[in-house]
C-alpha cells in the first residue's frame, strides 16, 4: 500500500485512502465476525474438528485478534475526539488571533488617519486647497505615509465632501458627500468602512484598472478649532488584511479568511490559483468569492453560522467552499460586521491518525496475518508431537507394541515421550514373554487336549462299556430275579405238587369207590416231584460248592474213552426212551487226562442229558478225539439247536440261564459243567447253526 | 349252560390235579400250554374264566395278562392266578386286574371250586 500524499487534494490520493479505509474496515468486520462466529462455534460446539491443534490456533488468533478489535471499536474513536479537541481547540486560537489581529491592524489604521487629521497643515490645505505651500507640503507628506504605511491612497476632504487633497494621481471620487465614510466621519466618528466594489476604476494588484476592484476606506474627522471642518480617508489596501489573514500558518491546508455579511470572502483564499484554474473566480476572492458549498449552494455552514453572529466550531467537519471535508471555527466581528473563519481541511487535521492508521492497518493486517501463521506454525509444533504420540499410542493400542516415539525435546513432551517408549518397551518384553508363555500354553492345552481327547474316548470305551456291562448287569440282574424265580418255582413246585397229590390221595381214599390207577399217577408225580426237587437242591448245593471252591476235585489219571463209553451207556436206555439214537464215535487208546473222574462224569452226563432234553426226534452223536494237547469231547444233536445269536452262545453256560424253557433241572447244569471244566483248565463251548438246526457242546481237557 | 374254563398251565402234572379237581363238576375245561396257545383258544371258544399260572416261559403271565387286558372283547373274561408264588410277589398283578383272584399252589379242590365260584358267580 503506498503512503499517502496528503499534500493537496490529489484524487488519487483520495482513492487510496478510501481503499485504505476500506480494507482496514473489511479487516475489522472480519475480525468482528471470525471472533464472534468462533464464540457462537464454541457456545454450540460446532468446530468440526476438535484437536488440540486447533484448540491452540484459535486461542492464539483470539488472543492476537482480541486486543486489535478492541483497540479498533474503542480507541479510535477516543482518538479521533481527542484530535478533534485539539485541532478545533487550534482553529479557536488562530481565529482567536486573528481577529485580534484585525482588530488591531484597523485600530492602527484608525490611529494612522487620526494623526494625518491631527497634522497642522490640513486645516490650512482643507481651507485653501491647492497651489499653497501647506498644499505641497502636505501632499509629500501623504505621499511619504503612503508609501510608508502602504496605502493605496490617501485623501482629505473638506466638510462639504469635496476633495481637497490626494495622494491619488489617477481618477477620484470629486465629492464624496454621498459616501457612508464621509458621513460618518464629519459626524465625528473614525469609520471603517466596508470592503465594497470601487465606484470608480482603479489600478488592480495585477496593474490594471477595474471598476468595481474592492475597497475599504478609513475615515476620520479634521477637528479645527472644535469644529469638523473636513475628514481624512484613507483608502487601505486590501490585499493588507488578506495578507494578514496569511500570516498565520494553520498547517498546510488551513486557512483564515474574512467574509462580508453577504457571505463574501473579504480576504484572499489560499487556494486562489486552484479556484481560478477551475473559474470560479477571476481575479480574486475578495468580493468575488461567496463562501457557499458548491454542490448545494448554500452558504457553509461557518459562514452561515459566523453571518449570525455566532462564534463556534464545527469539528465534524462540514464542506467549504471548495467543496472539501473541513474542521472550521468561525468568529464574527461586530465592530467591523466581518467573519473570521478558521479552516482546517479534515484530511490534514486528521491526516496524522489517519496516516497513522494507515500504517498501522497494513501492520496490523500483516501482524495478524503473522500471528495466525505464527498459531498455525506454533500450533502446529506443539500439536504435532502430542498428535504424532497419539498415532502412537493407538498403533500400541491395537497391538503393535515395536512403534517408538522419536522425540527428544526437553521439555515435558519430551518426558512423556521417554516413559512412553518406556513403557512400549516393557509392553513388547511383556507381551512377548505372554506370547511365549500363550505358545506354550496353546501347546500345553494342544497336548493336553489330545490327551484329554484320548482320554474321552478311553472314558467314551469305557463308558459304553460301563453301559454294556450295565445293561449285562440289568439283564443279570434280571436273569437273577429270574433264577431266583426259577429256583423259587423249581423248589416250591414240586412240593406243591407232592402236597397236592397227598391231598386228592386222601381224599380219593376217604371216597367208596377208590380210582387205584389214580394211586399210581399221584405216586409217581410224588416221587419225580421229590427227584426234581433233590436234584434241583443238589445243583444248587453243587455250585455253591463249586463257587466257594470247597468241593475238593480228586487228582487220578481218567481214560476218557473209557468214561464215555461207560456213560453212553447207560444214558442210551434214556435217548431210546424218547425215540432217539444215541451214537458214539469215541476213539480208543487216547492218552489219559488228570482230574476228577466222578465231576467229569457228571459234566458228559449232563450234555448228553441236555441233547436228549432238547431234542424231540433224530440222533445224538458223541465224539471222543484227541486235538493237539487235548482231549475233545463233543455231543452233537439234531435238536431244537441255540436260538440264539452266536455271539451270545456264552450265555448258555451262565448260571440259571435257560435258552429254553425249563424241563426238567434248574438249567443249573450247563454253569457247573462250565466250571468244572475250567478247574480241570479245559474248555466248553456249544456250536449251533441257529434254532431247529441242532447243536454240538464240545469241551476240551489237556492230556495229562 | 354249562362254564367253560380255559387253564394256562404247562405242568402236566398240576393239570392232572386240576382235572382230578373238576371231577363231578360241569365246568367244560380246556388247557393252553402257553399265552400264544391261550390267544389262540380263546379266541377260537371265548371262555368264561381263565386259569392262569404265573411263570409261562414265553410270555410271563403279567405280560399275558397286560395283553388280555387290552382286547376290549376279552378285558372281561374273569381270571384267577394259580402260582406257586405267593401273591405277595406279585402285588403289581392286581393293578392290572383288581378283580382277580390269586391261588397260591398247593390249594385244595375245595378252595378252586370256591374261587371259581367267586369268579363266575
Amino acid at each position: 500500500m503506498s503512503k499517502i500524499n496528503l499534500k493537496g487534494n490529489n484524487p488519487w490520493n483520495l482513492l487510496f485512502y478510501r481503499m485504505n479505509t476500506a480494507i482496514k474496515q473489511i479487516l475489522q468486520k472480519y475480525l468482528i465476525q471470525h471472533n464472534i462466529f468462533l464464540k457462537i462455534l464454541r457456545k454450540f460446539r460446532i468446530l468440526p474438528y476438535k484437536s488440540i491443534r486447533t484448540k491452540i490456533i484459535l486461542s492464539s488468533i483470539l488472543l492476537a485478534v482480541f486486543p486489535i478489535f478492541i483497540m479498533t471499536v474503542f480507541i479510535y474513536p477516543t482518538e479521533k475526539k481527542a484530535l478533534q479537541d485539539a485541532l478545533i481547540q487550534n482553529l479557536e486560537g488562530v481565529g482567536h488571533k486573528q481577529t485580534e489581529l484585525i482588530l488591531r491592524w484597523i485600530e492602527e489604521r484608525k490611529a494612522d488617519a487620526r494623526i494625518i487629521a491631527e497634522n497642522p497643515n490640513v486645516p490650512g490645505v482643507i481651507y485653501k486647497s491647492e497651489g499653497s505651500e501647506n498644499f505641497y507640503r502636505l501632499l509629500h507628506h501623504l505621499n511619504t505615509l503612503r508609501e510608508a504605511y502602504g496605502y493605496k491612497e490617501i485623501f482629505i476632504y473638506d466638510r462639504h465632501g469635496d476633495l481637497k487633497i490626494t495622494t491619488s494621481t489617477g481618477t477620484v471620487i470629486t465629492n464624496v458627500a454621498g459616501f457612508e465614510f464621509f458621513q460618518k466621519a464629519v459626524s465625528g466618528i473614525t469609520f471603517v468602512s466596508t470592503i465594497a466594489p470601487s465606484v470608480i476604476p482603479l489600478e488592480n494588484e495585477y496593474g490594471k484598472l477595474e471598476l468595481g476592484l474592492p475597497t475599504l476606506y478609513i475615515s476620520t474627522p479634521v477637528i479645527y478649532e472644535h469644529k469638523v471642518i473636513g475628514m481624512v480617508c484613507l483608502r487601505v489596501d486590501v490585499m493588507e488584511i488578506s495578507k494578514l489573514m496569511r500570516s498565520v500558518r494553520l498547517g498546510e491546508t488551513g486557512e483564515t479568511y474574512l467574509i462580508n455579511k453577504d457571505g463574501f470572502m473579504i480576504s484572499e483564499s489560499k487556494y486562489l490559483k486552484d479556484l481560478k484554474d477551475i473559474g470560479l473566480v477571476q481575479q480574486r476572492t475578495t468580493l468575488e468569492l461567496q463562501v457557499i458549498n458548491p454542490k448545494t449552494g448554500q452558504l457553509t455552514k461557518g459562514a452561515e453560522e459566523c453571518i449570525k453572529g455566532k462564534k463556534g466550531h464545527d469539528g465534524e467537519e462540514y464542506v467549504d467552499y471548495r467543496g472539501i471535508q473541513v474542521l472550521g471555527f468561525w468568529q464574527w466581528i461586530p465592530e467591523l460586521d466581518w467573519g473570521v473563519i478558521a479552516e482546517i481541511d479534515v484530511k490534514e487535521g486528521y491526516g496524522p491518525v489517519k496516516r497513522l492508521h494507515t500504517i498501522v492497518a497494513p501492520i496490523i493486517f500483516l501482524v495478524t496475518i503473522a500471528v495466525i501463521s505464527s498459531a498455525f506454525f506454533f500450533g502446529k509444533k506443539m500439536s504435532d508431537p502430542i498428535l504424532y504420540l497419539t498415532e502412537i499410542t493407538k498403533s500400541i493400542s491395537e497391538g503393535d507394541y515395536s512403534k517408538r516415539i522419536k522425540i527428544t525435546s526437553r521439555d515435558e513432551i519430551g518426558e512423556l515421550s521417554h516413559s512412553f517408549n518406556k513403557m512400549a518397551s516393557f509392553l513388547e518384553e511383556k507381551t512377548q514373554i505372554l506370547r511365549n508363555y500363550t505358545t506354550n500354553l496353546e501347546r500345553t492345552v494342544e497336548e493336553r487336549t489330545k490327551d484329554l481327547v484320548r482320554m474321552n474316548q478311553e472314558l467314551e470305551k469305557q463308558s459304553s462299556n460301563l453301559e454294556k456291562a450295565y445293561k449285562e448287569l440289568l439283564t443279570l440282574d434280571q436273569m437273577k430275579d429270574k433264577m431266583i424265580r426259577d429256583v423259587s418255582h423249581e423248589l416250591k413246585s414240586p412240593v406243591a405238587q407232592v402236597q397236592m397229590a397227598i391231598d386228592l390221595w386222601s381224599k380219593e381214599v376217604k371216597k367208596e369207590h377208590i380210582d387205584r390207577s389214580k394211586e399210581e399217577k399221584f405216586s409217581k408225580i410224588i416221587n419225580d416231584s421229590l427227584q426234581r426237587l433233590r436234584k434241583t437242591i443238589g445243583s444248587i448245593l453243587d455250585l455253591s460248592v463249586l463257587e466257594s471252591g470247597r468241593l475238593v476235585f480228586r487228582k487220578e489219571p481218567i481214560h476218557m474213552d473209557v468214561l464215555v463209553l461207560q456213560t453212553v451207556t447207560g444214558m442210551r436206555l434214556l435217548a431210546e426212551k424218547k425215540g432217539l439214537a444215541l451214537i458214539n464215535h469215541v476213539n480208543q487208546g487216547l492218552p489219559a487226562v488228570i482230574g476228577d473222574k466222578e465231576e467229569i462224569q457228571r459234566v458228559i452226563t449232563n450234555l448228553i442229558d441236555n441233547a436228549i432234553k432238547y431234542t424231540e426226534k433224530g440222533e445224538i452223536h458223541v465224539f471222543l478225539e484227541q486235538k493237539d494237547a487235548c482231549i475233545e469231547f463233543a455231543v452233537k444233536d439234531t435238536g431244537s439247536g441255540i436260538g440264539l445269536p452266536k455271539e451270545q452262545f456264552g450265555k448258555l453256560f451262565e448260571r440259571f440261564f435257560q435258552e429254553r424253557p425249563r424241563v426238567d433241572g434248574a438249567g443249573v447244569g450247563l454253569a457247573i459243567c462250565k466250571n468244572i471244566i475250567e478247574v480241570h483248565k479245559g474248555h466248553l463251548w456249544v456250536e449251533s447253526e441257529g434254532r431247529g438246526k441242532g447243536s454240538t457242546f464240545k469241551f476240551t481237557l489237556p492230556v495229562a | 349252560m354249562s362254564k367253560k374254563i380255559l387253564i394256562i398251565e404247562d405242568e402236566d402234572e398240576f393239570f392232572f390235579f386240576y382235572t382230578m379237581m373238576f371231577e363231578g363238576t360241569d365246568y367244560i375245561v380246556n388247557r393252553a400250554l402257553d399265552g400264544k396257545q391261550a390267544f389262540e383258544k380263546i379266541k377260537e371258544d371265548k371262555p368264561d374264566l381263565l386259569i392262569l399260572d404265573l411263570l409261562l416261559d414265553e410270555m410271563t403271565g403279567d405280560t399275558f395278562l397286560k395283553q388280555l387286558k387290552s382286547d376290549p372283547s376279552y378285558a372281561s373274561i374273569p381270571i384267577i392266578i394259580a402260582s406257586s408264588f405267593s401273591p405277595r410277589s406279585y402285588k403289581t398283578i392286581f393293578e392290572i386286574d383288581p378283580a382277580l383272584i390269586f391261588l397260591e399252589k398247593p390249594f385244595t379242590q375245595e378252595r378252586l371250586l370256591a374261587s371259581i365260584k367267586a369268579r363266575l358267580g
